[in-house]
């Protein structure tokens, strides 16, 4: 089974529509579309984020492991970005700062957008911005953005872990994440509350 | 409050399923190779009429020294240093597969190297095919047949038969550069000794001018 469609196929256009407009929908559903909802991980006054995006990964993980197992999807046939080390910090750091700012990120500021949001368009006007002076001062960082390249390499692979122990390691980590948040939460509420 | 409790139950099932899903996976069975072919693919590449390599194409590629192609013999050790063909390796056809204490192929770097093109022979053709089909079935690529094997070699580089004077010219053509392959073969190794049979310790010595290996005890049809 699968691939059901290949990247040079023009299904896969038709293919990407129908799943953009599904995830749009759950964004919009999950609440994502207000920026309140993304500052209120900084904030600590709502982890919906985290929980979502920790749930999601862990879903997928498990789902591409069964699947893999089953026979449904060939694990070993599946791409993986590459990996440079420097550009992922300073651009996670960037990224990072952005949603903050500006509450939304470049998904769910596209999802805010269609429903009306102001703010959100304005992002969108701002990461246009930004992209377009990121490639216009491309040369300057083009060496920092290719150096420190560790190929296709996977996480479990780097620790000397096997995928299955990661996963469950994963899933733990996540499941305290879940907890910790929860408590850090309730916190900020009663804080709040006082004043 | 009542809100808050149920929330947390939520919670509780959603990370207790995740858990139990990914302490699962450590007590499945060994998940089935997808790396091998599947039957209906393996039978297909089984017929596969470019899994041959005749012995005139062959013939020609190692007369003019052709690169990136290996010839692995795949009969026992005694036949191999009887006779073979200029250049061949010899890994006994129950060593191709062997692995080494850690599970891998001894002659990985021979198989998977994808640029050079392998071509097993063996005296007629079964063996060799056998394990074009074994191999394949691991996937590695570039994996050919001496058609016929060297039985054919004999027959058709070695000693051709002459053709009938009213025939096409087309097959006498074929037999003058089979003819040429001959001497240029024969010229390079002129006496084959026979193997011994398998009570013939004695006749270890004989050497035989270009017998046919049929008389050879080792592996082949």
């Amino acid at each position: 089974m699968g691939p059901f469609f290949t990247a040079s196929d023009e299904w896969s256009f038709v293919l990407a529509l129908v799943i953009g407009i599904a995830f749009g929908y759950v964004l919009e559903s999950a609440g994502f579309s207000t920026s309140r909802k993304l500052a209120g991980v900084f904030y600590g006054y709502d982890f919906t984020v985290l929980r979502v995006f920790f749930t999601a990964a862990i879903t997928a993980a498990l789902g591409l492991f069964y699947f893999d197992y089953l026979g449904w999807v060939d694990f070993s046939a599946l791409f993986f970005n590459q990996y440079y080390i420097g550009a992922t910090l300073v651009g996670g750091a960037i990224m990072g700062l952005g949603f903050v700012i500006g509450g939304f990120c470049p998904g769910t500021s596209a999802c805010a957008a269609a429903i009306g949001k102001l703010d959100a368009m304005v992002f969108i006007v701002g990461v246009t911005i930004g992209a377009l002076f990121f490639d216009l001062f491309y040369p300057l960082y083009s060496e920092f953005y290719e150096s420190g390249n560790m190929g296709d390499s996977k996480i479990n692979e780097v620790l000397g872990l096997s995928k299955e122990l990661f996963l469950l390691f994963f899933i733990v980590f996540a499941i305290i994440a879940f907890y910790v948040t929860t408590k850090i939460q309730q916190k900020v509420a009663q804080k709040t509350q006082k004043y | 409050m009542e809100d808050g409790r149920q929330f947390k139950k939520r919670y509780v099932f959603v990370s207790l399923t995740f858990l139990l899903l990914s302490v699962t996976i450590f007590l499945l069975p060994a998940k089935y190779d997808m790396t091998q072919k599947q039957a209906r693919e393996l039978l297909i590449d089984a017929t596969d009429a470019t899994r041959y390599i005749s012995s005139d194409d062959l013939a020609w590629i190692l007369m003019n020294k052709k690169p990136g192609y290996l010839i692995i013999d795949v009969r026992i050790k005694e036949d191999f240093e009887n006779y073979t063909l200029a250049g061949a390796v010899n890994i006994p056809f129950e060593d191709v597969l062997k692995k080494d204490e850690k599970g891998n192929f001894l002659n990985e770097d021979i198989l998977s190297n994808e640029n050079i093109k392998k071509v097993f022979i063996s005296n007629g053709g079964i063996y060799s095919s056998q394990i074009r089909l074994l191999l394949r079935r691991l996937n590695y690529k570039n994996i050919y047949v001496l058609e016929g094997g060297l039985n054919k070699w004999f027959q058709t580089i070695i000693k051709p038969v002459k053709p009938e004077p009213n025939s096409p010219s087309s097959e006498l053509e074929l037999y003058n550069r089979r003819l040429a392959a001959s001497i240029f073969f024969g010229g390079t190794k002129t006496e084959i000794s026979v193997t011994p049979a398998s009570n013939g310790a004695s006749s270890a010595s004989s050497v035989v001018k270009k017998d046919k290996p049929k008389k050879k005890g080792g592996g082949g049809c």
